[in-house]
């Protein structure tokens, strides 16, 4: 049997089902008019972005504590590095050094005698 | 629980009042002195407005406002002067004389700035408020050289206290047996030594010369402290 070159042809059919779509109205987004409502929603877009934003910094930290940990636990503690100056000698030094800190003096009061004169 | 606790809060606090810490008296002269500068600009004004309308009412505007500016100024001078004399207890071994000396001044002026009140309060014009205003210009001066003299006698007291004790400091330091330490004390030695003639030099100073110099002194002080130091870790470090 001879087949034909259109016979592997497909022709679109309408489907008898599917009428034409109505078309639907376009949603009409209407911007509000009111000025006083466009400022609390751009403020409240700018309160989400702050938000937003905000956790985006505070995020890091965390988790850099989280390796200082880790590390830390490898490390002596800084409180057992030893003081340089021997044991004998560290309440002078910090004696001398506590009253060198004392160096505060209030000035005279800045007042007019002349009062009344 | 509660109300023990309460109790006990109340005990400690007027414990607490009857021994006022150092930096009670200094917050209570600033409260003072932003108290007269208050007051002394409202009399500037009222100043001001007398000299232009000369009224009665002006006038007596003007008589109430002096004799609250005078009141003020009084106690800020006066809380100025019990800050000075309780700085004078820190180092009252140093140069007890003449601190004692100073502090009897001291309280003599703070008793006289409190009697002030008896001849302010029932002034009612203008001249007896003038009068009052003579008398407080001719004793501050005597006021002013007093705390002068307290002012760089503290500071006199505190450095001479720092010298004592590192020229203890200095000689406990060299009491250790190693002996080629010697030769790096010279230098400290020699720094120590100038110290009293700086001391001396503030004590027949001016108050701000006298200033200058201690000043100066502080960082000589703090020299022969960070030299002893190092000193210090040199000869005992492994």
């Amino acid at each position: 049997m001879r087949q034909t070159l259109s016979q592997n042809i497909d022709t679109p059919k309408p489907n008898p089902l599917m009428g034409k779509l109505p078309k639907l109205p376009k949603p009409s987004i209407k911007l509000p008019k009111n000025p006083k409502i466009i400022a609390l929603i751009i403020l409240a877009i700018t309160i989400f972005l702050l938000l937003i934003a905000n956790f985006l910094i505070k995020s890091p930290p965390s988790t850099k504590k989280n390796n200082q940990n880790t590390i830390s636990q490898n490390l002596p503690s800084p409180t057992s590095t030893p003081n340089p100056i021997p044991t004998q000698f560290v309440d002078q030094f910090s004696q001398i050094e506590q009253l060198l800190e004392q160096n505060i003096t209030i000035d005279p009061p800045q007042i007019d005698s002349q009062i009344g004169l | 629980m509660y109300l023990l606790a309460f109790l006990l809060s109340l005990l400690s606090s007027t414990v607490f009042a009857q021994t006022q810490n150092p930096v009670q008296y200094v917050n209570d002269h600033f409260y003072q002195l932003s108290t007269y500068q208050k007051d002394y600009s409202d009399y500037q004004e009222k100043y001001q407005i007398h000299q232009k309308f000369s009224a009665i009412s002006t006038e007596n505007d003007l008589i109430n406002s002096t004799k609250k500016v005078f009141l003020s100024r009084n106690l800020a001078l006066r809380t100025y002067l019990t800050v000075l004399r309780i700085n004078l207890n820190s180092h009252l071994d140093v140069h007890p004389q003449t601190s004692l000396d100073l502090q009897t001044q001291l309280k003599n002026q703070e008793k006289w700035l409190n009697q002030q009140k008896q001849t302010i309060d029932p002034a009612t014009t203008l001249d007896q408020l003038q009068n009052i205003g003579k008398k407080f210009s001719n004793t501050y001066l005597q006021i002013e050289k007093i705390i002068n003299n307290s002012a760089t006698q503290n500071q006199i007291n505190r450095q001479t206290k720092i010298y004592q004790l590192l020229k203890q400091l200095n000689s406990d330091i060299q009491q250790t047996p190693t002996q080629k330490i010697s030769e790096w004390f010279t230098n400290i030695d020699n720094q120590l030594e100038q110290i009293p003639q700086f001391l001396q030099k503030a004590t027949s100073s001016s108050y701000y010369n006298a200033r200058e110099e201690l000043q100066s002194n502080q960082v000589n002080l703090q020299q022969v402290l960070n030299n002893l130091k190092t000193v210090t870790v040199k000869i005992y470090s492994p």
